[in-house]
C-alpha cells in the first residue's frame, strides 16, 4: 500500500519515506497499526513544508536530525 | 580521562569490558551442549550430522544490533545511560545444526534439562501462518557463573548453512544492510528460499529412507 502510494523503503533507517509529501513512517508504526490508519496517513495532506514523522514513539531530536541530514 | 563522545563510543568501551564474561559463558555453554548431546552424537548414522557452532557477537555487530532496535535506527545521545550491550540476548550464541529432521527432535529433547530455566523464543516463519524456522532459547548458563544472557538454537543443517552464507555474503561487512530483509519484497524471496530448503530436505530424507528399506529387504533375502 505504501509503495503504491509513492513511499520508498529506507533500509538503513527501516522506515518508509515519501520525499514529495515529506512523510516518514517507521516499520514499527506500520506493524503496530491497522490498514485504515495507513490509508488515513497516506491521504493526509502535508502543506506545512516540514517533514512529518509517523512513529510509535515521538522521534527524538537526534532521530529527526539524522533523517533530515540524509533527506535534505 | 577524555570524555566519551558518542553512544557508540560508550558501547564499544562496554563491549571490551564484557569480553571476559562473554568468553567464559561461551566455553561453559558449548561444553554443556556437547555433554548433553553426546549420547545422540555417538549414535549418528553415516549420513546424519550434528554440528555445534558457537560464536561471540563482534563489537560493531553488537553496537549495530542495539541501534537497529531503536525506532529510526538512531541512538538518542540524551539517553546515553539507558543503552547497554548486556541487554542483547545473543552476545553469546550456540547453534546446533542437525540433519535429518527426526534427529532435531532428539537433540531438542536431549537439551531440555539444560534449558529448563530458559525462555523459548522460536525463530518465526516469514508469514504469520508459517511454521517456526528454528527452535531458539535464551537464558543464563548456570555453569558459567556470569550474568550474561546467552542464546541457543537448534536448526536444520540446510537452513543453518544458508544463514551462514547469507550472513557472511551480505551483512558481514555492512551490518546496516540487514534492514533490507525487512522489506516486503525481500521477505517474499526469503520465504521462497526457506520453503525450497524444507522441500529439499524432506525429499532427501524420503529417498534415504527408501534406500535404507531396499538395503534391509536385500539383507533379509
Amino acid at each position: 500500500m505504501l509503495r503504491s502510494a509513492g513511499f520508498r523503503y529506507h533500509f538503513d533507517r527501516m522506515a518508509y519515506v515519501h520525499s514529495k509529501a515529506k512523510k516518514i513512517v517507521s516499520v514499527e508504526a506500520v506493524e503496530d497499526h491497522s490498514e485504515d490508519w495507513l490509508r488515513e496517513l497516506i491521504e493526509q495532506t502535508n502543506d506545512s513544508g516540514d517533514w512529518r514523522f509517523y512513529f510509535d514513539q515521538p522521534p527524538s531530536p537526534a532521530v529527526v536530525q539524522a533523517f533530515l541530514a540524509e533527506l535534505g | 580521562m577524555r570524555e566519551l563522545r558518542t553512544v557508540e563510543d560508550r558501547l564499544r568501551s562496554e563491549y571490551f569490558e564484557l569480553i571476559p564474561s562473554m568468553q567464559r559463558t561461551l566455553v561453559a555453554l558449548e561444553a554443556d551442549v556437547r555433554h548433553h548431546l553426546l549420547p545422540v552424537m555417538i549414535a549418528l548414522d553415516r549420513y546424519e550430522q550434528i554440528r555445534i557452532l558457537s560464536r561471540l557477537k563482534e563489537c560493531e555487530s553488537a553496537v549495530d544490533s542495539l541501534r537497529r532496535r531503536q525506532e529510526g535506527r538512531v541512538f538518542d545521545p540524551e539517553k546515553l545511560e539507558s543503552y547497554s550491550l548486556s541487554s542483547l540476548r545473543d552476545l553469546v550464541a550456540v547453534r546446533v545444526l542437525v540433519f535429518p529432521s527426526y534427529r532435531r527432535e532428539q537433540v531438542h529433547m536431549a537439551l531440555m534439562p539444560l534449558l529448563s530455566d530458559w525462555v523459548s523464543d522460536p525463530v518465526p516463519g516469514i508469514e504469520l501462518d508459517d511454521a517456526p524456522v528454528a527452535r531458539k532459547y535464551y537464558g543464563r548458563c548456570g555453569s558459567a557463573s556470569t550474568t550474561l544472557t546467552a542464546e541457543l538454537q537448534v536448526v536444520s543443517s540446510l537452513v543453518g548453512s544458508y544463514w551462514e552464507v547469507e550472513h557472511s555474503a551480505l551483512y558481514k561487512t555492512s551490518p546496516n544492510l540487514q534492514g533490507v530483509m525487512s522489506s516486503p519484497s525481500m521477505k517474499a524471496r526469503q520465504r521462497a528460499v526457506l520453503l525450497a530448503l524444507s522441500d529439499f530436505e524432506t525429499e532427501f530424507e524420503r529417498l534415504i529412507r527408501e534406500a535404507a528399506e531396499i538395503d534391509a529387504t536385500r539383507a533379509g533375502d
